[in-house]
């Protein structure tokens, strides 16, 4: 454990400056232009009393758009931008409400008799706001400016499925494979910041309202000396990626006619967050109710979370994968072939959590390196050591998750691969960011329905280092006990062929239809291998 | 002439400030004297009428540059709270552009002028001071671009009565060594005629007598100004009566 911790720990600091400077950039240009905006919103509503009520309940409305869902809508809007550019429009609209609400406050609290004697004294408006307006409403108007900091400071770890790189990727990385180091570090930089940030904009509100205005510019060349030093870190590292975005709903409404044996029984079927699994949950339900079984289905859980849930017998089933559970449940470090690790990580689940393992649903979701095919005719790459011998760095562009996985210190251990750069984006983006050519390589799931889709070509691992990742159907022990459930499974053991599996996929991704009529397509297909008849058991 | 609602508040108001004197208008709360005063230099606008400055009319001049040529004095100070004393004395010199070395010597000349030493109260917010001291700092903002009249609306009626006393006695000393002319807001009868050149009654937005001190003692014209004296005749004459006793 102490060696594994430790080189944890190594992997996390050798992240921090990309995600810290990433994440401080955000903040950064966000606050800026938040405030650049925000203030002379604050002022011209301030002077017309009329436009105050309006503005003001436009910019709360923004603010109660959950701040995830607001950051998810940039993609779109900006005509599926990813990256920075979303991140820092949702940020700055958050960064907002309470930067106009406090200018406005502070301009109205001030003494009307200190307007008249700016006028009497012999100043312009301009100078009027300047030289005495904005001077007394500065303590307020900095207030306003540090609740929007520390907000932005926490929304910035949300950006990271958007695309943007910040403290988040530790954080959604290190949920998604149980690594709390990496979350830990997340959270404790974040918090950082946010204090870092809090303490500096309070020491410049105080320093107003002594009267010590050199010490609040003091405190601002710092924070811009922090912010500068931020962005330029990061500068190099950002270029717009382009993305196809969007999630399938479920609405299971299917006419099932009763049969035997499962009748009325409540069977509670989990889903992790991505397309194949919502599939899969459409196709399991749509099973266990032809055969008169009450399926709820629970989704969008965290990858670990669902396995706690399995655990705790708070769901009965799910579909995982074997690579999976061999990293992140057995901890184990080695590769195995594909059968191996199967039969292995079956026996682990049973002895230690008294899970049980149906079968193998016939495909593999593995890593795998991919490239447009005219591409890598082009470059003379068929396998991943191949990538070395670019003469420009290629990017590669990966979920958070997959650049905090042992499959990528291994693969970097086995080919090196000195020269690439990476590119956290969302999964569901990456396959877009490569056809448009705005990274070079993914690491695409292998039952993604966009490889053939797209023509790209899945690179060859010689040494065999990444592992195998075989969809596997797990329940939970009282599920397994419940009679006949285990053996109305069955059918789809080893019923989905990968090119199945994919076209299905590609049905949701690709075809924009929803993952009911994807279920539905796998459905169609299973049955007409081998029609309902549970019994038949011959 | 200013009007409200329809209502007049200053109506036909016509006089004089003479260069290098005291001009007082009086009259019971809401009479309209601060209104008449802040025509003047253009914080409220006229309805009809002109206002002459200097041979020139005020309306047709830039307002800021009216400003800056004219000194006025609050009530409640008004001094700003985020500047020091010497930078509240020096803001319309330096609104002027007026050279750093010659606005600090009349900021230190000014504080001087109103008995406040640069060393002890220059640096201080004007929190920091007494509220005689306020309006000492706030009398030297209004005299700091060297105007050639100052308006002043109830100046001393804040400050208890012997700080006011003192601050009237020290105001005539200066304005008689810089001789700029003064249109004074009060509705304190002893103080328009401690002070006063020239006596303006207002009643109800319009003048009812205007003159010198003695002339109104010794020839009120109404019952209204009759009344405006009596209290400083009564204190007189009781003073007066407890001294020969
Ligand atoms: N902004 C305003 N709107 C309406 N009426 C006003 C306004 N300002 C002053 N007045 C009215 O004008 C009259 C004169 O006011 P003012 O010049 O302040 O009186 P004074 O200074 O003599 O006490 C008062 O009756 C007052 O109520
Ligand atoms: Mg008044």
């Amino acid at each position: 454990m102490g060696p594994e911790l430790s080189a944890n720990l190594a992997a996390r600091w050798a992240e921090l400056p990309a995600y810290l400077s990433g994440h401080v950039s955000l903040v950064a240009v966000a606050l800026v232009i938040g405030i650049a905006v925000s203030i002379p919103i604050g002022i011209v509503s301030a002077r017309h009393p009329r436009l105050k009520g309006p503005l003001l309940s436009f910019i709360s409305v923004i603010q109660t758009v959950p701040s995830i869902a607001l950051l998810a809508l940039m993609v779109p809007i900006l005509g599926g931008t990813i990256g920075f550019m979303p991140a820092l429009i949702a940020l700055t609209l958050y960064s907002m409400l309470p930067i106009v609400r406090n200018t406005i406050t502070g301009l109205d609290g001030i003494d009307p008799a200190l307007t008249e004697a700016a006028k009497s004294v012999g100043m312009t408006p301009r100078q009027q706001l300047v030289q005495v307006d904005l001077p007394i409403a500065a303590p307020v108007i900095l207030a306003g400016i540090r609740t929007a900091a520390v907000w932005v400071v926490g929304t910035a770890t949300l950006s990271t499925p958007v695309g943007a790189e910040s403290l988040g990727n530790y954080i959604f990385a290190g949920l998604q494979t149980r690594n709390w180091t990496s979350v830990v570090f997340g959270c404790v930089f974040a918090a950082l910041i946010a204090i870092f940030l809090d303490q500096m904009i309070r020491i410049a509100e105080n320093a107003f309202t002594d009267r010590r205005p050199h010490t609040a510019y003091g405190v601002g060349a710092l924070l811009l000396g922090v912010f500068l030093a931020g962005i330029s870190v990061s500068v190099w590292e950002r270029s717009p990626r382009t993305a196809v975005a969007g999630l399938g709903s479920l609405s299971p409404t299917i006419a099932v006619e009763e049969q035997q044996p499962l009748t009325g029984k409540r069977i509670r079927v989990g889903a992790k967050s991505f397309t194949e699994q919502y599939i899969l949950t459409n196709l399991i339900e749509r099973h266990l109710e032809a055969r008169g079984a009450d399926v709820k289905t629970l989704e969008n859980l965290g990858s670990t979370i669902l396995f706690d849930a399995l655990a705790s017998e708070e769901i009965d089933l799910y579909v995982d994968y074997t690579g999976t559970i061999w990293a992140t449940i057995m901890k184990r470090t080695d590769v195995a072939d594909r059968l191996t690790t199967y039969i292995e990580v079956s026996k682990y689940l049973m002895d230690t959590h008294g899970i049980a393992v149906i079968g193998r649903l016939g495909f593999e979701n593995a890593y795998g390196f991919a490239m447009r095919r005219d591409q890598a005719q082009r470059l003379q790459i068929r396998t991943i050591p191949d990538i070395n011998s670019a003469e420009q760095p290629l990017r590669i562009g990966a979920d958070p998750e997959f650049f905090v996985r042992k499959e990528w210190t291994d693969v970097r251990a086995a080919y090196g691969l000195p020269n690439v750069k990476t590119r956290s984006m969302d999964s569901t983006l990456m396959y877009e960011a490569v056809r448009t050519g705005q990274v070079d390589i993914i690491t695409a799931y292998t039952s993604d329905g966009r490889i053939a889709a797209y023509d790209l070509q899945i690179l060859e691992d010689p040494e065999k280092v990444l592992p195998p990742y075989d969809a596997i159907l797990l329940m939970s022990p009282k599920a397994y006990a419940v009679p006949g459930l285990a053996d109305a499974l069955l059918p789809l053991v080893n019923a989905i062929t990968p090119d199945l599996m994919r076209e299905a996929n590609k049905i949701v991704d690709l075809d924009r239809q929803g993952t009911e009529e994807a279920g539905a397509f796998l459905w169609r297909h299973i049955n007409r291998a081998a029609p309902v008849a549970p019994e038949t058991t011959e | 002439m200013k009007r409200y609602n329809g209502r007049s508040v200053v109506d036909n108001v016509s006089f004089t400030v003479a260069p290098g004197e005291i001009t007082v208008l009086i009259g019971e709360s809401g009479c309209g004297k601060t209104t008449t005063l802040k025509m003047i230099n253009r914080l409220i606008p006229l309805d009809a009428g002109t206002v002459m400055l200097s041979g020139r009319n005020v309306m047709e001049g830039d307002v800021v540059e009216l400003r800056r040529s004219v000194g006025f004095v609050f009530q409640n100070y008004a001094l700003f709270p985020h500047m020091t004393v010497a930078e509240n004395i020096a803001v319309t010199p330096r609104l002027l552009g007026w050279e750093a070395d010659r606005i600090a010597k009349r900021t230190a000349e000014l504080l001087e002028l109103v008995g406040l030493a640069m060393s002890e109260y220059g640096e201080r917010a004007p929190a920091e001071l007494s509220g005689g001291q306020r309006q000492r700092v706030g009398v030297a903002r209004a005299l700091a671009a060297e105007p050639s009249l100052i308006l002043m609306d109830e100046p001393f009626g804040a400050l208890d009565p012997l700080t006011r006393d003192r601050l009237q006695t020290e105001f005539l000393d200066i304005q008689k060594q810089l001789g700029f002319a003064v249109l004074l807001v009060t509705h304190d009868m002893s103080e328009a005629l401690a002070i006063a050149d020239q006596i303006i009654v207002l009643d109800q937005g319009r003048i009812v007598q205007k003159g010198s001190p003695s002339h109104l003692l010794a020839h009120p014209d109404s019952d209204h100004v009759k009344k405006l004296m009596s209290t400083p005749l009564r204190q007189a004459s009781r003073i007066e009566a407890l001294m020969q006793s």
